[in-house]
C-alpha cells in the first residue's frame, strides 16, 4: 500500500468533486441555504395557523342563559377568549347550530342553576363540542378557565353567606412556570430529526461522489485508463473510498451543524416572543413571572451524536459504493439506490415507537445509532449501550466495505455487461453441468455468518425462553448456532472437511479432551471466583439462570448435564471451530486467530462478566482443533466441561433445594458450608489444574504424533512420484 | 519485448456458459515495430490486448512484455506499456496538463521529473495551446491527442493500442496515425489493433491476423499474400478470416 499513489487518487477526486457543481450543492448549499429557509418558512407558516387558531375567539351558545347570569357575565369579560351567541337558548335550536358549525360550543345549563348552586344544591352543566375540530383543542381550555372562574364565584357567594372569607378556601396563591420547556422542545425536536437527518444527508452525500468515482469511470471508461497505471487495485479504491467517506461526514456533519443552529434560532426567537407576551398580559396583573430562559445547544451532545453516528455513515457510505459497484451506469445506480435511502427512515420509526436501547436494537444497523443519538441527546446514555452501538456499526461498516473491496477487484470492472446483482453465481453450479472448485470460507463471509447467527440468537432466543432449558438450548444450539453454519457452508460451497475439521481423532487426542474438559471446570470456577472480588457479576441475571435450570434439573438430574454438553459442545465447535476459526487461521497468525476466535465465541454468550473466562476456554478449544485438525476433541472437551459444570449444580440443587439453590448464586461461598460439597470441590480444585496438564499433555504427544505421520506419508508420496518419474516407459501392449 | 505464448481466455456468461474469447494465440512484436492485430469485430483483439494491459488475467499461457510476466509480475508490465483504446476516455472535469500530472504520478514520477515529462509531452503532441481548458470542452481529435499523451508521459517502451481510430474522422485519424509511428521511430514497440485493412497496410510492420480468438497468421503483408495467393491483403485477409468462419456462417 502507497499512501503517495492513494493520496494522487483522493486529491484527483477531490479536484472533480470541487468542480461538480451538483455534489456541492448537495454537500454545502442545501445545508446551508436550503434548511434555514425550509425551517424558518415551515415554522412561519404554522406558528401563524397556530396564533390565529389562538386569537380567534370561540363562538358558545349558552341554553338557558337567563338562569346563570354570572356566568354569562363571565363569557363576556374580554380576555375569556370567548364570544356569547345570543338567541339560542333553546337546546334543540343551539344543537342545530353546533352541527352546522354555527357555534363552537354549547353550555347546556339546567333551568335555575345558579339559584340552585347557591342554595347548595347540586347543579351540573353539560358542554357540548365536535372535538374533531381543531378550533376545539385551542377552545377548551378557555371554556374550562370560564367554568371554573364561575365556579369560584358561586363558592365565594355560598361563602359569603355564611359569612367566611373566601381566601378560607385558598389558603395558597400558586403560579407555576416550566422553565425546562423551550429547552426539552428543542432537544425533543433535535431527537426527532437528527439521527435520520444524519443518514440521510450522510447517504446524500455519499451517493453522488460514490456514483461518480465508480458508476461513471465504468460507464465512460475511465477506469480502464486507471487500471493500466502501477496503482494497485486497493489503492485506487481506497482513494476513492476516503473521498466518499469525507464527503459523506462532511455533508452530515454540516447538516447536523446547520439543523441545530436553525432550531435553535428557531426555537429561542419563539421563545423570546412568548416570554414578551406573557410580560406584556401580566403587565396589568400582580405578579410579573420571569422570562423564561432562552433555549441552548449542548455542543458537547451533539459532538458525541456526532461521533455514534459516524460508523453508520461509514455504513451508509460503503452501502453506497457497493450500490455504484453493482450499477452498470448511472440510470441503474440510480434505481439501485432508492433501498439505501429508505434506511434514514429508520430512525424515524424508532422514534415513533420509542424503543428501549435492548442490546438486540444497540446490535442492529442503522437502529443502534439513532437509539444511541437519542440517549446522548437526552443525556441518558451509558457507555456500555454507546460502545455496543458504536463497534457493531464499525463491524457493518468494514463489512460493506469488505464487500465493495471483493467487488472492485473482479477483472468483470471492465466489462460493462457485467452483471453482479445477478444470482446465477450464488450456488455456482450448473455451469456446462460442472459444479464450481469448493473452497474454504474468507473471513468477511465468517464475519458475515457470525452476524447472522448473533442475530439470530439476540431476536429469536428471548421468545424460545418460556419454553423451558432444554427445548430453549435445542432451539439456540440447532436451529440459531449450528443451522447457519451448514447453511452458508452449502450456500458458497465450502470444503466442508477442511471447513469443519471433520477428520478421525486419535484416541490420546480424546482422552487428553475429556481430562481437559473435567479439570478445566474447577479451574476456570476458581478463576471466576477471584474475578468476581473487582467484577463481580449481575446478581439478578445469575438468579435469573438459576431459575432457568430448576425445572429440569429436578426432572431430570442425569439427563440435563449430557443434553447441555453434547447440545452445546457440538452446535457451538460446528460453528466457532468451523467457518470462523477456519477463516480466521488463512488470514492471522495461528495466535491471532485463536484470540480472535476465542473472543467471538465468548461475545456470543452475552456476558461480559464471563467474556475474559470463555476467550480464554475458546482459544483452548481453537488450539485443539488447530494443532489436531479434527473438532471432534473440542466438541468433546467442550461438552464434558459444560457436562461438569451442570452436574455440579445438580448436586447442589439435590443437596440444598432450590429456594437455596437461587440464593446461592449471590453468595456462592454458602456452598462451602456443607460437608459434602466441600469435600467435593476442594477434591476438584486440587486434581483440576492435574487433570488439565496430564489433558494438555496427552494431547501434545498426539498432535506430535500426527505431525510425523504426515511427514512420513509426504516423504513416502514424494519418493513414489520420483519413481515413476524415472521409470522408462513401456508399452501397454 | 512482446512475447506471446499460446495465450488464451474464457469468460463466463451471465447465463454460466463458458466462452472462449481467446485461444492459443501466440505472437511476437520487438521494439521500434509497429505490429498490427487485424481482425473483424468480436475476434479477440480486445481480449488479447486487456489481457496484455494485465486488465484481464488469462486463463492459460503465458506472455511477456519487456521481460515481466504479466500475470507474476503486472506491476512491472504495467510499469513498461501506455494502453490507449477506443473506449478509453478523459476524467471531463479535469484538463489535459491536470490529466497528464495525475498519471504520471501514478506512474511514480514526481517533482521538476514530472513537471519536465507533462511539458515535453504536452509538446509532443502539440496540446500546449489547449493544455489549460477543461477535457470535456475539447474536439474528439484533441481528446484522442490527449490520451495517447496520457498513456505515455512516463515514457514507456511498449504501447498497446486498441483500435485508437475508431471514431475518429480521417484527418484526425492521421495525426494520430503519424503520432504513433512517430513513437515507434523512437524505438516504442508499438502493439496496435485494428479492422481497417488500409490502415493496417500504411501502419504496420508486420500483421497478425486474429479470428474467432485465434491468431490464424503472422507475417508482413507480403507474406501474408504469398502464404494465400492473393495479391494484396485484402485478399490475403478474406482468404484467412472466411476459412476460419463457422460453415453455418459461410453457408449464407
Amino acid at each position: 500500500m502507497r499512501f503517495e499513489i492513494i493520496r494522487q487518487v483522493f486529491q484527483k477526486e477531490w479536484r472533480e468533486t470541487l468542480r461538480d457543481r451538483r455534489s456541492l450543492a448537495v454537500m454545502f448549499g442545501v445545508p446551508l441555504i436550503v434548511y434555514p429557509l425550509l425551517i424558518l418558512i415551515t415554522a412561519s407558516i404554522s406558528q401563524g395557523a397556530a396564533q390565529r387558531v389562538r386569537q380567534q375567539k370561540m363562538r358558545v351558545a349558552v341554553v338557558n342563559a337567563g338562569d346563570a347570569p354570572h356566568l354569562v357575565a363571565e363569557i363576556e369579560r374580554r380576555d375569556s377568549g370567548l364570544r356569547l351567541a345570543r338567541g339560542l337558548d333553546e337546546a334543540s335550536e343551539a344543537r342545530r347550530a353546533l352541527d352546522a358549525k354555527r357555534v363552537d360550543a354549547v353550555l347546556v345549563v339546567p333551568p335555575n342553576a345558579e339559584a340552585d348552586a347557591l342554595a347548595s344544591r347540586p347543579v351540573s352543566i353539560r358542554v357540548l363540542a365536535d372535538n374533531s375540530r381543531p378550533v376545539w383543542s385551542a377552545g377548551q381550555k378557555k371554556i374550562d378557565l370560564v367554568l371554573q372562574k364561575y365556579q369560584e364565584q358561586i363558592i365565594a357567594q355560598r361563602l359569603e353567606a355564611r359569612g367566611v372569607p373566601a381566601t378560607l378556601v385558598r389558603p395558597i396563591k400558586t403560579t407555576r412556570q416550566d422553565t425546562a420547556l423551550p429547552d426539552r422542545r428543542l432537544r425533543n425536536l433535535m431527537i426527532s430529526l437528527l439521527p435520520m437527518m444524519l443518514l440521510l444527508t450522510g447517504a446524500l452525500g455519499a451517493f453522488f461522489p460514490a456514483i461518480n468515482v465508480i458508476t461513471s469511470e465504468r460507464e465512460l471508461g475511465t477506469l480502464e485508463s486507471l487500471l493500466v497505471t502501477p496503482a494497485a487495485k486497493m489503492e485506487l479504491l481506497l482513494g476513492k473510498v476516503a473521498l466518499v467517506l469525507l464527503s459523506a461526514l462532511l455533508t452530515a456533519g454540516l447538516n447536523m451543524l446547520s439543523m441545530a443552529l436553525v432550531l435553535w434560532r428557531t426555537m429561542s426567537q419563539a421563545t423570546a416572543l412568548a416570554a414578551s407576551n406573557a410580560a406584556k398580559s401580566a403587565g396589568s396583573g400582580d405578579t410579573a413571572a420571569a422570562p423564561p430562559p432562552l433555549p441552548g445547544i449542548d455542543f458537547g451532545a451533539l459532538a458525541l451524536a456526532y461521533v455514534a453516528a459516524v460508523p453508520t455513515i461509514v455504513f451508509v457510505a460503503a452501502l453506497c459504493l457497493v450500490v455504484a459497484l453493482f450499477a452498470r451506469n448511472y440510470k441503474e445506480a440510480n434505481s439501485y439506490a432508492t433501498p439505501v435511502f429508505f434506511l434514514a427512515l429508520v430512525p424515524t420509526m424508532m422514534n415513533l415507537t420509542e424503543a428501549r436501547a435492548t442490546p438486540a436494537l444497540l446490535a442492529t444497523p442503522a437502529v443502534n445509532s439513532s437509539l444511541v443519538i437519542r440517549d446522548v441527546l437526552n443525556g441518558q446514555v451509558s457507555t456500555g449501550a454507546f460502545a455496543l452501538a458504536f463497534l457493531s456499526s464499525c463491524l457493518y461498516a468494514g463489512l460493506m466495505l469488505s464487500v465493495a473491496a471483493r467487488l472492485f477487484s473482479s477483472e468483470n470492472l471492465v466489462n460493462p455487461a457485467w452483471e453482479p446483482l445477478s444470482f446465477k453465481g450464488l450456488r455456482r453450479d450448473g455451469k456446462n453441468g460442472r459444479p464450481a472448485p469448493r473452497r474454504l470460507p474468507a473471513v468477511d463471509e465468517a464475519l458475515a455468518l457470525g452476524a447472522v447467527s448473533l442475530l439470530l440468537v439476540f431476536y429469536i432466543q428471548p421468545s424460545l425462553q418460556p419454553l423451558g432449558l432444554l427445548p430453549m438450548l435445542a432451539g439456540n444450539e440447532l436451529l440459531l448456532i449450528a443451522a447457519p453454519a451448514l447453511l452458508f457452508a452449502w450456500m458458497f460451497r465450502y470444503r466442508w472437511r477442511e471447513t469443519f475439521a471433520w477428520r478421525k481423532p486419535l484416541f490420546g487426542e480424546m482422552l487428553g479432551a475429556t481430562l481437559l474438559g473435567i479439570g478445566l471446570a474447577p479451574c476456570i470456577a476458581v478463576l471466576a471466583a477471584l474475578q468476581s472480588h473487582f467484577f463481580a457479576p449481575d446478581p439478578a441475571k445469575a438468579r435469573a439462570t438459576a431459575e432457568l435450570f430448576v425445572p429440569a434439573l429436578q426432572s431430570n438430574p442425569w439427563l440435563t448435564p449430557i443434553a447441555v454438553g453434547v447440545l452445546a459442545g457440538v452446535c457451538e465447535e460446528i460453528l466457532f471451530r468451523g467457518p470462523i476459526q477456519t477463516a480466521l487461521a488463512r488470514r492471522l497468525p495461528m495466535w491471532a486467530a485463536l484470540g480472535v476466535g476465542g473472543f467471538l465465541f465468548a461475545a456470543f454468550h452475552l456476558d461480559s462478566y464471563g467474556l475474559a473466562l470463555r476467550t480464554l476456554i475458546g482459544m483452548i478449544l481453537g488450539w485443539l482443533v488447530l494443532r489436531g485438525g479434527s473438532v471432534f476433541p473440542a466438541m468433546l472437551l467442550h461438552a464434558v466441561y459444560d457436562a461438569v459444570l451442570v452436574g455440579f449444580s445438580a448436586f447442589t440443587l439435590h443437596r440444598f433445594g432450590p429456594e437455596q439453590f437461587v440464593k446461592m448464586t449471590d453468595r456462592p461461598d454458602a456452598l462451602l458450608q456443607d460437608e459434602l460439597a466441600k469435600q467435593i470441590f476442594g477434591g476438584a480444585v486440587v486434581a483440576g489444574p492435574f487433570l488439565v496438564l496430564a489433558g494438555w499433555m496427552l494431547c501434545r504427544s498426539a498432535h506430535r504424533h500426527k505431525a510425523r505421520a504426515e511427514q512420513q506419508h509426504a516423504a513416502q508420496q514424494r519418493e513414489v512420484q520420483e519413481r515413476v518419474a524415472q521409470a522408462p516407459l513401456t508399452p501397454l501392449t | 519485448m512482446i512475447e506471446v505464448q499460446q495465450l488464451s481466455k474464457t469468460y463466463e456468461d451471465p447465463g454460466g456458459e463458458e466462452i472462449a474469447a481467446l485461444t492459443d494465440a501466440t505472437l511476437s512484436c520487438a521494439a521500434g515495430e509497429i505490429y498490427g492485430l487485424l481482425g473483424p469485430n468480436g475476434a479477440g483483439k480486445t481480449t488479447t490486448l486487456r489481457c496484455l494491459a494485465t486488465i484481464l488475467a488469462p486463463t492459460a499461457g503465458t506472455a511477456t512484455i519487456a521481460g515481466h510476466d504479466i500475470v507474476s509480475q503486472s506491476e512491472q508490465v504495467r510499469r513498461s506499456i501506455g494502453f490507449v483504446s477506443a473506449t478509453t476516455a478523459l476524467y471531463a472535469r479535469l484538463t489535459p496538463r491536470e490529466t497528464l500530472h495525475f498519471f504520471g504520478a501514478l506512474h511514480g514520477l514526481q517533482g521538476a521529473k514530472l513537471e519536465a515529462r507533462v511539458r515535453d509531452t504536452l509538446s509532443l503532441f502539440a496540446i500546449e495551446e489547449y493544455a489549460d481548458r477543461p477535457n470535456d470542452r475539447l474536439s474528439t481529435g484533441m481528446k484522442q491527442r490527449v490520451n495517447l499523451a496520457r498513456a505515455v508521459v512516463h515514457d514507456p517502451p511498449v504501447l498497446i493500442l486498441d483500435e485508437p481510430t475508431t471514431g475518429l474522422d480521417p484527418v484526425v485519424s492521421r495525426t494520430v496515425e503519424d503520432a504513433v509511428k512517430t513513437l515507434a521511430q523512437s524505438g516504442k514497440c508499438v502493439l496496435f489493433s485494428t479492422h481497417l485493412l488500409d490502415q493496417a497496410e500504411d501502419l504496420c510492420s508486420r500483421l497478425g491476423i486474429i479470428a474467432h480468438g485465434r491468431v490464424v497468421a503472422e507475417g508482413s503483408v507480403a507474406e501474408l499474400c504469398a502464404q494465400t495467393g492473393s495479391s494484396n491483403l485484402r485478399g490475403a485477409f478474406f482468404a484467412l478470416v472466411e476459412d476460419r468462419l463457422e460453415p453455418t456462417m459461410r453457408d449464407e
